[in-house]
């Protein structure tokens, strides 16, 4: 029995809307569309859905039309990828998390509710959360994908996404200043250090940033790499390969539920190729020496 | 806490191949009953300075 009711916020998405629909369909016996200003074939492609017009991109605002105890969040620009069976007569007790493959990158998100509750995008609870292995595909690549609201946050996202890499740093380190624990300053802590060491050549200062990090989470593949990224830049080529060979293996010890984010290259591909990249210069190297 | 950890990592930074580097990073976190932590740190220990010998 279908007991899950869908809601979702559009704004002229009619080159994403139709996979969002088909992907949800099976599970949901409603779908709640709060059309903020389609001006395209949006609506006309949400056929069997009820229209809700609204003027505030809130999806607390749909809750009150759903007509089951249990809804799903999703966005116009997203689809179920996997583990969809996991909506089937669902009866949510706590919230739960879903993950959300955005480009190369996983992230978790609260997603479904039960009625009398609220999305909280502000401070999402993930303590009181469950984890449901269900993956949702997102066509909208954004790296501020972030788990709460923050002016500077944002625009220090915003900017690194412009390539603005000083403002961004200046932003960062501002918004640093004020929030220094949790996912989401460590998150942008590591992405500080990709920024040293990938377009200012400081590795040092991306050294002691990753530090920081890694005194976090330590099975983080991505921090790893950032640190064999700047011995790699340092010419340390053997300091690169053994840091290089903790993001493999520390990354496979990951769990699969924790609410960090993935970059999925940084646990296999990225490493491999910069461990045989720095053998190569080893072994070339010795034979200039030899020679 | 943060500061007994991070001791760690620096000096692991400086010697990233030597084994009582990650010895002392897994004792920390047995200390701490981090065991996933723990456990991550001695497969990585098992798989560095087992099949390389170092």
């Amino acid at each position: 029995m279908k007991n899950l009711t869908v809601i979702m916020i559009v704004d002229n998405n009619e080159k994403t809307i139709s996979s969002c629909l088909q992907s949800i369909r099976p599970y949901a016996s409603q779908i709640i569309i709060g059309n903020l200003n389609s001006k395209d074939k949006t609506i006309e492609m949400c056929h069997g859905c009820e229209i809700i017009e609204i003027s505030s991109n809130n999806p607390n605002d749909l809750l009150q039309y759903s007509k089951n105890d249990n809804v799903l969040l999703m966005q116009p620009w997203e689809f179920i990828a996997s583990g969809a069976d996991n909506l089937k007569d669902i009866n949510v007790v706590h919230s739960s998390y879903i993950q959300i493959l955005s480009g190369r990158t996983i992230t978790k998100e609260v997603r479904i509710i039960k009625k009398n509750g609220s999305f909280n995008i502000r401070l999402q609870n993930f303590k009181k959360s469950v984890f449901l292995d269900i993956i949702a595909y997102s066509n909208n690549s954004n790296i501020s994908n972030a788990t709460f609201e923050d002016s500077t946050y944002y625009k220090a996202y915003s900017l690194i996404k412009e390539k603005k890499y000083d403002e961004f740093l200046k932003h960062a380190d501002q918004y640093l200043f004020v929030n220094n624990s949790g996912v989401a300053a460590t998150m942008l802590t590591y992405h500080t250090a990709l920024v040293k060491v990938h377009h200012h050549n400081k590795s040092k200062e991306a050294i002691e940033r990753i530090i920081s990090c890694l005194s976090v989470n330590p099975l983080m593949a991505e921090f790893w790499c950032v640190l064999g990224d700047a011995f790699y830049l340092r010419k340390e080529y053997a300091k690169a390969i053994s840091f290089y060979e903790n993001a493999i293996i520390l990354g496979s010890k990951r769990k699969k539920s924790d609410i960090w984010p993935v970059e999925l290259d940084k646990y296999k591909d990225h490493p491999n190729k910069m461990i045989e990249s720095s053998k190569v210069i080893i072994r070339d190297s010795k034979t200039y020496h030899r020679q | 806490m943060k500061k007994e950890i991070v001791q760690h990592l620096l000096s692991l930074i400086e010697n990233p191949n030597i084994k009582k580097q990650y010895n002392d990073i897994k004792k920390y976190y047995e200390q701490k009953d981090m065991k996933e932590e723990a456990e991550a740190f001695k497969e990585l220990i098992e798989k560095k300075f087992t099949t390389k010998g170092v």
